[in-house]
């Protein structure tokens, strides 16, 4: 606490001693601004809810300060800022502009996070009891570190520098760089599965975080004009950095054992045994290249912008790589008084490297054998080679229009068109049908800012003097062949089955099932009434249905009404008061396979 | 690429070209309309002037970024006053409001237009927010410095005025941070930080590549590629996902394990009691039977199975969802469980 005010204190006397210096000079023009005060919380983080998931939550009084500046010293202008309210709940900011030839921002922010932690004890609930003894649910769990809060502090550090040439060129040109770290740190819960089959058995412990995402994001702007048009051309580099700075959390995976007795009695069907990491993320790197053109020709009230760009994402810890390339464009046109029309088009193509694992495993385990009708002890060594062909590899069409036409003052129409195809290289996992999937896209709508044509009051106040706002929009959607998992379930019954392995009964799987509709409506209307300068109710209703009529009747439906009261009786003091109501409910095909495996 | 999808395309924008073309000849293309008025007779006279007689907004105009533009950044456009009001040779003369370029008196696509002299916003045309009617003017102030970005309101309120669905989201036990810096207006997250108010390729979203994209700006650590992925997280986020806010923890569309039974079915020991005790001999099936008391293919679902099934999370055992480089432990999984 003494820290806090000490630093506070200096703080406070440089600036005041500063502002002095600064505003007893010439040509110079600089305001500073200091505020303090104290604030205190009655809960603490042990005690926390949702509503404290973001703040620090230290109970006691803690003081906090704010401080801004501005000003300008001959042709340089600068500003800034800051706000110090816990050590982990800090902002600041510095802006400077040097007679436009370099002008740069700063910022800086960070704030806590507590995250969940899941004490796991419902899978203690699974125990079932069979009227003399509890019985052990199935899947096990240990939490090495129970009651332990989790949390990360996340900060975020951004520079945005612009370069402009300081000459009478034909165009204008600047170039910048723009530099982003982010950074969280802290710990989080971190799960494992270290087992299987009927010794399956979660293990929680901490994970200690210290990641990083680094982003360089270097470019330049030129912009032409003359008689005919607006030009302008821009290039940007993004080259971002993720890496993790600690180790992840290690865990010993042994041979299953029975959850009541603790012998070794299954047959293990595991890939390795021993202490092994878990729960780590590979360090990555993405870069891209990304160019636009935009040309706006007023004389013709036609604008046509064209864009591409290309990017890869790699695994550093792995060496795999995807590769995104795409290319947009658009052409607008608001010629024709009250009519603007818009075309656009888009191509998109992800490719992902198939990536290939082999491994060896040597197993020893004691396990019951139906044929022998005793347990057997058995020992072997095998390969087991994986090739993941990725669900991301494809191309995507879209092309669309959409235009607003002004009826009448105040009242717009509008409506738009998109068609979208989506190519998968695995449509025969993925895509519902085993084809390329379809979207149409239809949506129309009308916005209207209706003023009365006579004057209203009560008790002398004039009411509905601003211009009442209301907006009704309905969207369409139909879809072909949407994202799924094909062959996700089965359905129906077979009696074939005596001892076969649970792998093998997974290739029965027959049904597709998805949460994706190929049907989509959404009706939304809001209407806000100015009843006085200082007074507005606004009122809102949102009914959306989805449904797939192919996935065994999946549908999803919701709406959502509500109401909005603003009333501000002092400048710089207003209340809103807001009521929604939501009811949504999803309907699906819910499969649970009884196997003799 | 297919043929048939290249082929679907071009004729998608022929389509649509078509209907763009056919729109504008049934308006019969009488004049060709620029979008900014102009004052017939004016020309321009610099901002010295207009101070003459509005000290009080030029003095605050002059410091603020449009009143500190250099030549070298407008080159072709002017600066100052006459920039975005006109030439204002007839208003000085007159003082009549009319004779100048008002924003009052102007339509929203006007008061747009002029700002987009400068502002390279190319998505800006075609984006929500002008197809809803709304201008530059609805959400900046140009006079002076109000809030960042010249916003006549911090954000998220400034979104709110119109977004009041979102900001019920934002209030689910389940959100980004956008509400925490609503309500104490200290820097977490806002709405900007991932819509591109002014227009994109992609939903009004940071990003002219995927969905995913964007979300990898803060959440890198799943970009991967992944030797062991999952097919709905490369595919889109929002599969899962609502990223405004919800009932659900960690912004799941609805509760484990109802959106992963979505697509998905039970693990067969899901609804399984424990045998307890000694192991015997019975088969799973066998087991079942036991508690179902009748024949389990057609017969009821033991109550316990349903606490069991329901009850359970599957990201407590699949815990590495988003995908991994690190096998499951189970050999027939292929290792490809995600639960390491």
């Amino acid at each position: 606490m003494l820290k806090k005010i000490g630093i506070f204190l200096m703080v406070f006397v440089c600036a005041l001693f500063l502002s002095n210096a600064w505003a007893e000079e010439g040509g110079k023009d600089v305001h500073i601004k200091v505020k303090t005060g104290v604030h205190g919380a009655g809960v603490d983080a042990k005690t926390k809810v949702k509503v404290g998931e973001y703040d620090v939550l230290d109970v006691g009084a803690h003081p906090d300060f704010s401080f801004s500046i501005d000003g300008r010293i001959e042709g340089t202008y600068f500003s800034g800022g800051g706000t110090y309210y816990e050590d982990e709940d800090q902002a600041y900011h510095a802006n400077i502009d040097m007679q436009r030839y370099v002008s740069s921002e700063f910022s800086y922010h960070r704030f806590w996070h507590w995250l969940d932690h899941d004490p796991l004890t419902n899978l203690a609930g699974a125990s079932t009891n069979n009227g003399e003894n509890r019985i052990p649910p199935l899947v096990t769990y240990t939490n090495y570190e129970p009651g332990r809060e989790y949390g990360i502090m996340r900060s975020e550090m951004e520079s945005k520098t612009t370069a402009r040439v300081p000459m009478e060129l034909p165009f204008e040109l600047k170039t910048f760089f723009n530099y982003r770290k982010e950074v969280r740190r802290g710990e989080r819960q971190a799960l494992t599965m270290g087992g299987k089959c009927s010794a399956c058995h979660v293990v929680s412990k901490g994970k200690r975080v210290n990641e990083y995402i680094e982003d360089y994001n270097p470019g330049f702007i030129a912009k032409y004009r003359n008689g005919i048009g607006r030009f302008s051309l821009s290039y940007e580099y993004l080259d971002r950095k993720f890496g993790e700075n600690s180790l992840p959390p290690e865990i010993s995976y042994d041979i299953p054992a029975h959850p009541g007795t603790g012998e070794h009695k299954f047959d293990s069907k595991i890939l390795y045994i021993g202490k092994h990491p878990y729960n780590e993320l590979p360090r990555s790197r993405k870069w891209s290249h990304k160019a636009k053109l935009n040309a706006y020709f007023p004389s013709f009230s036609t604008g046509l912008f064209t864009g591409g760009i290309f990017s890869r994402t790699e695994n550093k810890d792995e060496d795999l790589r995807f590769n995104l390339k795409s290319i947009f464009s658009r052409l607008s046109n608001s010629m024709i008084p009250g009519l603007a029309l818009n075309v656009h088009f888009r191509w998109l193509d992800l490719a992902n490297e198939t990536a290939h694992k082999q491994y060896t495993y040597n197993n020893k385990y004691t396990a019951y054998d139906h044929k022998e009708g005793d347990y057997v002890t058995r020992e072997y060594t095998n390969t087991l080679d994986y090739t993941r062909e990725s669900a991301m590899s494809r191309d995507e069409w879209e092309v669309g229009f959409d235009g607003s036409y002004l009826l009448m003052r105040g009242v717009t129409l509008r409506g738009s068109y998109k068609w979208r195809q989506i190519n998968r290289d695995l449509d025969e996992l993925y895509t519902q049908g085993d084809d390329d999937t379809e979207e149409h896209i239809a949506k129309v709508g009308i916005n209207a800012r209706y003023r009365l044509p006579f004057n209203l009051s009560i008790a002398g106040k004039p009411i509905l003097r601003l211009p009442v706002m209301a907006r009704l929009i309905y969207r369409f959607e139909s879809i072909a062949h949407p994202f799924a998992n094909v062959n996700g379930v089965y359905t129906g019954e077979r009696t074939d089955a005596e001892d076969v392995l649970y792998g093998q009964l997974q290739d029965w799987r027959d049904t597709t099932v998805t949460n994706q509709p190929t049907r989509r409506d959404d009706i939304r209307f809001d209407i806000t009434l100015p009843i006085m300068d200082n007074l507005s109710l606004t009122a809102f209703y949102r009914w959306e249905k989805e449904e797939n009529d192919l996935a065994n009747g999946w549908k999803n439906w919701t709406h959502m009404p509500s109401v909005s009261i603003w009333y501000a009786p002092f400048d710089k003091l207003n209340f809103t008061v807001s009521y929604l109501y939501r009811h949504g409910k999803t309907s699906t095909l819910l499969c649970e396979p009884i196997y003799n495996g | 690429m297919s043929d048939k999808a290249y082929l679907k395309a071009i004729r998608y924008v022929v389509l649509v070209l078509a209907v763009f073309g056919l729109s504008c000849c049934a308006h019969k293309l009488i004049s060709i309309k620029a979008q900014i008025p102009t004052i017939e007779g004016a020309e321009y006279v610099g901002s010295k002037a207009c101070s003459d007689c509005h000290e009080e907004i030029y003095s605050a105009f002059k410091s603020s970024i449009h009143g500190r533009l250099a030549a070298f950044e407008v080159v072709g456009a002017r600066k100052g006053c006459e920039g975005c009001h006109g030439p204002g040779s007839v208003h000085v003369e007159s003082t009549e409001p009319k004779d100048i370029l008002t924003f009052k008196s102007l339509t929203p696509a006007e008061k747009s237009e002029i700002c987009l002299q400068c502002h390279d916003e190319p998505y800006w045309r075609t984006s929500e927010h002008p197809l809803n009617g709304n201008a530059c003017t609805d959400c900046h102030k140009v006079h002076g410095k109000k809030e960042e970005k010249l916003l006549v309101k911090a954000e998220p309120k400034l979104c709110y005025d119109c977004h009041q669905d979102i900001r019920m989201k934002t209030l689910y036990p389940s959100h980004h941070p956008i509400w925490e810096q609503e309500r104490t207006g200290r820097k977490r997250m806002t709405c900007s930080d991932c819509h591109a108010v002014h227009g994109s390729p992609v939903r009004m979203l940071k990003t002219e590549e995927r969905i995913n994209d964007l979300c990898f700006r803060c959440h890198a650590g799943y970009q991967g590629p992944f030797i062991y992925e999952h097919a709905p997280v490369v595919e889109n986020c929002t599969i899962c996902h609502e990223p405004h806010g919800t009932v659900a923890n960690n912004l799941l569309k609805q509760n484990e394990p109802f959106i992963c039974l979505q697509c998905h079915e039970f693990h067969f020991h899901a609804g399984k009691t424990s045998p307890g005790g000694e192991l015997s001999n019975a088969t799973h099936k066998d087991i079942l039977v036991e508690n179902a008391g009748e024949k389990p293919y057609t017969g009821p679902f033991p109550a316990s199975g349903f606490r069991i099934a329901y009850t359970t999370k599957c990201t407590q055992c699949h815990s590495q969802i988003h995908g991994s480089d690190l096998p499951s432990l189970s050999i027939p999984g292929e290792g490809k469980a995600l639960t390491r």
